[in-house]
């Protein structure tokens, strides 16, 4: 059986450790910034994108816009310790708003639901 | 019988001289300020004792008003420091969070490790390390707790000696988060120099952050998460005097508002985001510091704030 691939985005490197080690059954990207991230996306494909929503250079948002672009189909999970406060169009871009600070199981369960909806087991 | 009479009215004309000069004495000094002296009363209770004494009223009368607005004032000092601390609550709370999800992560997997050591060894090396990161994001969080805590506390106004780049370097903990979020640059220039001035350190904070708060405002409405940059520099202004400057590249004010920023509840921003009550307070504080604020600005290049303190030498 493949192992899902996840990009992980946060600018907080010890979140994106600790998301590494959670999912450490997949295989896992990580971009500390949204630059990075779509740089990592025209070089590879992946199963999900979990992301953060306010950093430093470019929000979240921005990422999702450029990932539906390209991937429309492509599951996206927000990470975020504020109220995303999405619009109606922006939230039907995104699987699920996870709200930090979250657990194992949380986190865990969400990214199933989300690859799930691509046929994909966690 | 003449002469009598004439030497008695010189003789009240001259008693009398002498009380109204001596009322005149206390009613300068009690026009300079000094509302707790109280002008005596004469035996004789005449017009000039019923002068005295309606002033003496007056002057309990204005004491009084005054502690009551001095009240008024410390509460309007307190809701504009929640309000400041409002400001940058959103930028706190993702500050927050991020070391509270690390603490949470790592406790799941230390208590993971735990309960399968049966079939998996300890392994102390990873334990170890998930602790230090714990322990980390915990001080982490405790020293912004403790500064808001610290902040927010309705304190006594107090004024002490203090050393002024200290009290600029706090006001960046609670609002820095806030402006990297932006893509912000904070850039402070602090003097190398040790700059004293005697004041309220928490009162002080409260005016840096309100300016910082509408510096990032400033530079947000102007360019949105493109950002810009903030410049915080002190400096010895001269012999008796210190000073402060708060320079962004936002998008800067024409004239007609530049004048009425420090008025009581004016506001450019929309109902329910800002008090207007921010440079207002920021004002005052500063005057009851015997300092001034200045400001300049220019549509489209920015704006400048420069705060005078007065010097203190030890």
């Amino acid at each position: 059986m493949t192992r899902p691939r996840l990009l992980l985005v946060d600018d907080e490197a010890e979140i994106l450790e600790l998301l590494t080690m959670i999912f450490a059954d997949c295989d896992v990207h990580t971009a500390l910034n949204v630059e990075c991230a779509k740089t990592i996306l025209r070089a590879q494909t992946f199963d999900l994108i979990v992301t953060d929503l306010k950093m430093p250079g470019g929000s979240g948002l921005g990422l999702i816009e450029f990932s539906k672009q390209y991937w429309p189909a492509l599951p996206v999970i927000i990470i975020t310790g504020h109220d995303p406060a999405l619009s109606p169009d922006e939230a039907l871009k995104v699987h699920s708003c996870v709200r930090k600070p979250f657990g194992k199981a949380v986190i865990r369960k969400a990214v199933a639901q989300a690859l799930a909806t691509t046929g994909i087991n966690l | 019988m003449v002469a009598t009479v004439s030497g008695m009215i010189e003789g009240r004309l001259s008693f009398d001289e002498n009380r109204v000069t001596t009322l005149l004495g206390s009613l300068e000094r009690m026009a300079g300020g000094d509302l707790d002296h109280e002008i005596a009363i004469s035996p004789a209770r005449d017009e000039l004792d019923a002068v005295a004494h309606a002033v003496n009223v007056m002057a309990r009368e204005l004491l009084f008003r005054l502690s009551e607005l001095q009240k008024t004032q410390a509460s309007l000092i307190q809701a504009g420091k929640l309000a400041a601390l409002g400001e940058v609550s959103s930028g706190l709370a993702h500050e927050l969070n991020n070391p509270l999800t690390v603490v949470t992560g790592y406790l799941e997997h230390i208590h993971d490790m735990v309960r399968s050591r049966a079939s998996v060894p300890l392994d102390f090396v990873a334990l170890e390390s998930g602790l230090g990161k714990i322990e980390r994001n915990i001080e982490r969080m405790n020293a912004i707790i403790g500064h808001i805590m610290e902040f927010a506390r309705q304190s006594h106004p107090t004024k002490r000696p203090l050393l002024l780049n200290e009290v600029i370097k706090k006001s960046f903990i609670l609002i820095s988060e806030q402006l990297r979020l932006k893509n912000i640059q904070l850039k402070p220039k602090l003097s190398g120099a040790t700059l004293m001035t005697v004041g309220d350190a928490l009162r002080l904070e409260q005016v840096f952050i309100n300016l910082l708060t509408n510096a990032r405002d400033a530079i947000f409405e102007a360019r949105g998460d493109a950002g810009g940059t903030i410049e915080v520099h002190s400096r010895i202004f001269s012999a008796t005097q210190l000073e402060v400057e708060i320079m962004d590249d936002g998008l800067g004010m024409p004239p007609e508002i530049r004048e009425n920023i420090f008025n009581p509840f004016f506001t450019t921003k929309d109902v329910g985001l800002g008090t207007g009550l921010g440079l207002s307070i920021s004002l005052g504080i500063i005057q009851d510091h015997d300092g001034n604020i200045d400001c300049a600005s220019m549509p489209g290049k920015g704006t400048v704030f420069l705060i005078k303190l007065p010097r203190f030498l030890a």
